[in-house]
């Protein structure tokens, strides 16, 4: 046997109107909530926008989501690595005669680049 | 993207749907919401409706794929309500570790509260039916709708027991929604 209360009387009541909202037409609920569409509106969108920028917050930054990789093979990284030395006047000295001077073996590159890629406030390799 | 559960949708999957809400689903959230709070006096419809985002998005209330989005919020809202009357009658839930230093005769279990609804809930409830049935006084028909609603009586039902036609009964459960609807704009708060 199922106990009734007020309160289920209540919820069955309100829960019935609802019901009917939930049915009505787009047109005739905006009619029917006027200025309250866009206040909910406002809600909803102050809150999805907080929760973005708080996503945000623990995300990487952007430039290191899309941080370049050092190449799979020999030839590739000599080639990145040629190009780093090209564009970024900031590199050491020594390395830039080194890489220049042909004396560097694809370990030692490889190494060198790793460095370079996962400095965080580096301009982009490519 | 988090995994909240076999059979409900991701926290990202919730933030997607809210960003794809129309405005007439704006409408129909902010009517729920109006709805809602009558159920719970004091409690404000965009307080309900921000506090039930908010915890939609947290994952504090979680998306059961089943549903609708739209549902699904109706659902955490009425939740929500529900919580908001219990908390205001039966005080704020008091944790084990707060027991510490209390009459060791006073068994925890008499402090807990209970979901059961008490004599003050049903007091409030009852208020709350009283209440919506007094905005309808002079109207029978309405009150006819309310009486067979509440009791879970389906539309034809209602119709039958009041002698309402189906124009009747549509009219009047149209009063009905708005009253309920505009009740806190045009009468002020009923606490």
């Amino acid at each position: 046997m199922t106990i009734s209360y007020p309160g289920q009387d209540l919820d069955r009541l309100l829960l019935a109107c609802e019901d009917a909202i939930l049915e009505m037409d787009d047109k005739a609920v905006l009619v029917e909530a006027g200025d309250a569409a866009s206040a909910a509106g406002a809600i909803v969108g102050r809150l999805v926008a907080a929760h973005l920028a708080g996503a945000n917050d623990v995300l990487p930054p952007r430039r290191a989501a899309r941080r370049t990789r050092v190449p799979g093979n020999a030839r590739s990284r000599r080639q990145m690595l040629g190009r780093l030395v090209a564009s970024r006047s900031g590199l050491p000295e020594r390395v830039k005669v080194a890489f220049m001077s042909g004396d560097m073996d694809d370990s030692e590159i490889a190494a060198l680049l790793e460095d370079l890629l996962s400095a965080p406030d580096e301009p982009d390799a490519e | 993207m988090q995994a909240v559960g076999r059979d409900l949708a991701t926290l990202d999957e919730v933030a997607n749907a809210l960003r794809a809400l129309s405005p007439a689903d704006h409408a129909r959230l902010s009517l729920l919401a109006r709805v809602r709070a009558r159920q719970a006096p004091g409690l404000d419809w965009q307080d309900l409706l921000q506090e039930s985002v908010a915890k939609a998005l947290d994952g504090r209330r979680q998306w059961p794929r089943r549903l609708s989005f739209i549902v699904f919020l109706r659902e955490t809202m009425r939740s929500e309500a529900s919580e908001y009357v219990r908390r205001r009658i039966a005080g704020p839930v008091i944790n084990e570790t707060d027991l510490a230093g209390s009459d060791p005769d006073q068994s925890p279990f008499n402090l807990a509260v209970c979901s059961e609804p008490g004599p003050d809930r049903i007091a409030e409830a009852r208020d709350g039916l009283a209440r919506v049935r007094s905005m309808f006084a002079d109207d029978q028909a309405v009150l006819a709708v309310i009486a067979g609603l509440a009791i879970g009586a389906s539309p034809e039902e209602i119709q039958r027991a009041a002698t309402l036609s189906a124009a009747q009964y549509a009219a009047a459960q149209k009063r009905l929604r708005r009253r309920l609807i505009r009740h806190d704009e045009n009468e002020g708060r009923t606490e």
